[in-house]
């Protein structure tokens, strides 16, 4: 018996990390129009793209049922001593809420314990793995919930999009609507911050804005995890992953991954990404 | 204190905390800003550890199980205040961990921080860190890989992680740098640590006084109260009001309006079945958007934060009644074009002197608009050379912190502008607007005035003319070779984009042919067309 980590798919988690890390994902529904899919399960992030850029309907996004939660909760529970259920910021999607009412809810024969990371996508799956790391190696409840909340702490994710169009209208843009101009094809810098999207600055040329991506990492060196996010330009992806890993303690290398349809329906097309979680304990 | 120890000298400790939290009250109460700024923290956090201990001392048990359970069963009774709920929360802990045991030593008082840490989180419905639960999980992290072999040595360390732990509160809840302060919970929770530490040191906790740490990371580490804070949490937070659009088919206004009436509040709808407009007032504009999507296409979305607008009220109201000016900067622009305006409004200058190249403004003007802008801070953008020294010229003749951004060309100026960050003092800005300067070439595309052979390049009679980084390397019979001639001089494969500037000398449709033209022959490069409308200069060209 051990302690099970569950996360959302808001969380970006590829397939085979969360796998071998034994990390549950519960995934979101995207929704066009009326056409409703599991993210990552009936809609992969490809064909999400492609209907977001050549559609005509635009995606909306909903959190998982309470049930959805009960059943993996007592599915898990029943041959674990606890689950720690790691996921995307509060403020930004109803996911916590269904997770928590869940928690109260199901019959689950051990203690749940929902965490809300302040973070969405990776920097909501570096919490997972942090959890998952140390439940894999023996870790019991208490020490599994302090580890995924010390991570909390120490992960930072933030991105470079190439439009806010699609943040404006999932209605999440919070403050970085000091970024929005009509004026000047802007691309705004996004950061999160307690759980809200906050802006971290503005760039005229993507090679500008990937820069900035550079110097953000380098500011909270040293890194002991890093991935690189992305929508739609994996190349793109690698050259930033190839100028970041650097900045790691030795024996790192960055993670590269594909951001997922939820996430992709407010970033959009071409958004660029890090999520990274700081060497340094507490701080 | 010897290990082993029992339920007597745990309640020492706590007595020690409670002595040693009493003439820090104030101080506690003081930095109180989260999550109500009603300055109780301290007050609530003595009231909750003095029932406590009090009922700890009648009893006549020396088992440390029975005592903290007493403890623990009494702070949930006694807890008072947000503070005083976390802090029975610790009791809650130790008394599941020393459960059943009548002496405990150091290493089992190290390992109850943990039980102690995770009852806390579990008393919140919504966890923030950067506040006494960062504290008290640090401190267990710090307590469970101690290897100290007395309860003196334990404390020391736990103390130390603690005062540094609070110190770093403001790096984690924005609320608290904001406000300059460290977290008032934590530094609560420090001094009962410290009071524990003194008792297990053999020391008397009466009459000392425990300073709070510096806030780290902050510009001022004085540890008072910002007046802009003060000034914004004068009302309560209203949230967003959020308006848009939508075209549907079939929508019903009585049943949108009823919806929007549980989402949010002062729900206003008007339209009819197929073009509906909606004002709506909610705590998070992501449900209402979320709603709006699902009844058809949304257009015309306007969201605004009411408290960042009750903010800029009362900033500017106390400006209008007392002359004070508030804490940020705001910048003043030369520039010459009403397209220029509007890209320079746009980013956040509210001060524009016309003038430029061919109009210098005189120092009297840049003083009058620098006097004019609603700060003390204010920022210069002259975007010519020649301005550049009228601005240093006014530094010395105004009262106000003037501060020139030395642009030399408009590209130069809206390069520099773009880094702006309302949020950080006039230095940070002036640095990071400086330093992107140069990462823009600027191309100037206008009539020579006369015929004239510099540089290599010979200019014949009513040619036009490109000057690039206000040098001249091009002379052609139309402006779009001029352009042409000085991009290719730029132009490297590292270029991404041309923002093109056009102005008076141009027709629209002339210019959206030259863009054309030029985005054919410079594939690998995107071109941006922008109306600028100055007066002399057919094309102001940023290449970034």
């Amino acid at each position: 018996m051990a302690i099970k980590v569950v996360t959302d798919s808001t969380s970006d988690l590829p397939a085979d990390v969360a796998e071998s890390l034994g990390i549950e994902v519960v995934p979101l529904n995207v929704h066009f129009g009326s056409d409703v899919y599991k993210d990552r399960v009936n809609l992969m992030p490809d064909t999400f793209y492609d209907k977001l850029i050549n559609g005509d309907v635009l995606p909306t996004t909903s959190q998982p049922s309470v049930g959805e939660f009960i059943d993996v909760y007592e599915r898990l529970g029943s041959d674990a001593d606890g689950i720690v259920s790691v996921h995307v910021s509060e403020k930004l999607s109803g996911t916590m809420n269904s997770a928590r009412l869940a928690s109260q809810q199901a019959n689950a024969d051990c203690p749940i314990e929902v965490v809300d990371t302040f973070q969405v996508s990776m920097g909501v799956g570096i919490c997972a793995m942090e959890a998952a790391e140390v439940a894999n190696s023996g870790g019991d409840m208490n020490q599994v919930i302090l580890a995924a909340r010390n991570a909390v702490t120490r992960s930072q994710c933030f991105f470079m999009l190439e439009t806010l169009e699609f943040l404006q209208k999932g209605g999440r843009i919070g403050k970085a609507q000091a970024l929005i101009g009509n004026l000047l094809k802007i691309r705004p810098m996004l950061i999160l911050q307690e759980g809200e999207v906050h802006p971290l600055g503005r760039e005229r040329t993507r090679r500008k804005g990937i820069a900035k991506l550079v110097d953000t990492v380098a500011e909270l060196a040293p890194i002991s995890g890093l991935a690189v996010m992305y929508s739609t330009g994996p190349d793109e992806a690698q050259t930033l992953a190839q100028n970041v890993s650097k900045f790691m303690i030795e024996g790192r290398e960055p993670m590269m991954l594909q951001i997922g349809p939820v996430i992709g329906t407010y970033a959009g097309p071409d958004t660029l990404g890090i999520a990274l979680i700081s060497a340094k304990s507490g701080g | 204190m010897t290990s082993p120890a029992d339920g007597r000298d745990l309640t020492a400790m706590f007595s020690s905390a409670l002595e040693l939290l009493k003439p820090n009250v104030n101080e506690v109460n003081r930095l109180n800003v989260f999550p109500v700024p009603d300055g109780d923290t301290g007050v609530n956090m003595f009231l909750t550890l003095g029932e406590i201990v009090a009922q700890a001392k009648r009893s006549d048990s020396t088992s440390v199980g029975v005592v903290a359970r007493l403890m623990s069963d009494t702070a949930l009774k006694a807890a008072r205040g947000n503070s005083g709920v976390i802090l029975s929360q610790l009791f809650r802990g130790f008394a599941d961990h020393f459960q059943g045991m009548d002496k405990f030593g150091p290493a089992d008082l190290a390992a109850a921080f943990t039980p102690a840490a995770v009852a806390s989180y579990a008393a919140t419905g919504h966890p923030r860190e950067g506040t006494i639960l960062t504290v008290i999980r640090e401190v267990s992290e710090q307590a469970r890989d101690s290897e100290a072999d007395g309860f003196a040595t334990l404390l020391d360390g736990v103390c130390a992680t603690a005062l540094d732990s609070v110190a770093r509160s403001p790096s984690l809840l924005m609320i608290l740098r904001e406000a300059g302060v460290v977290d008032a919970g934590g530094y609560g929770l420090y001094i009962i640590l410290e009071g524990m530490r003194l008792c297990a040191s053999g020391l008397t906790a009466e009459g000392r006084e425990v300073e709070p740490p510096a806030p780290l990371g902050l510009d001022d580490p004085g540890n008072e109260l910002s007046d802009s804070f003060l000034e914004s949490i004068e009302s309560e937070q209203y949230g967003y009001c959020t308006q848009f659009v939508v075209e549907g088919h079939g929508m019903d206004l009585a049943h949108i309006k009823s919806r929007l009436g549980e989402i949010g509040n002062s729900a206003v709808v008007i339209g009819d079945s197929r073009v509906v407009r909606v004002h709506v007032h909610a705590s998070d504009s992501a449900p209402v958007m979320r709603y709006a999507n699902s009844l058809g296409s949304v257009g015309q979305i306007n969201i605004q934060s009411m408290d960042d607008q009750r903010r800029d009220y009362s900033r500017q109201r106390r400006l209008e009644q007392t002359g004070e000016e508030g804490g940020e900067v705001s910048i003043v622009a030369v520039v010459l074009g009403d397209g220029l305006e509007s890209v320079f409004r746009e980013y956040g200058v509210s001060q524009i002197i016309q003038g430029g190249n061919t109009l210098n403004p005189s120092v009297g003007q840049i003083l009058s608009a620098v006097e004019d802008a609603p700060t003390s801070d204010v920022l210069i953008l002259p975007n010519n050379p020649n301005i550049t020294i009228s601005a240093q010229q006014a530094v010395s003749l105004t009262s106000k912190n003037l501060g020139v951004v030395p642009a030399s060309t408009i590209p130069e100026g809206i390069a520099a502008l773009l880094e702006f960050d309302v949020s950080t003092s006039l230095e940070n800005n002036l640095n990071r607007m400086q330093g992107s300067l140069d990462s823009v070439s600027t191309i100037e595309v206008c009539k020579a005035v006369r015929p004239v052979d510099l540089n290599g390049v010979a200019v014949g009679d009513d040619q036009i003319i490109g000057l690039l980084n206000r040098q001249l390397v091009a002379a052609a019979d139309t402006a779009e070779a001029a352009l042409a001639d000085a991009l290719a001089q730029v132009l490297t494969e590292d270029s991404e984009l041309v923002t093109l500037f056009w102005g008076g000398p141009m027709t629209e449709n002339e210019a959206a042919q030259t863009a054309q033209n030029l985005e054919a022959r410079f594939e690998s490069v995107e071109f941006e067309l922008v109306s600028g409308g100055q007066p002399h200069y057919h094309f102001l060209a940023s290449v970034e």
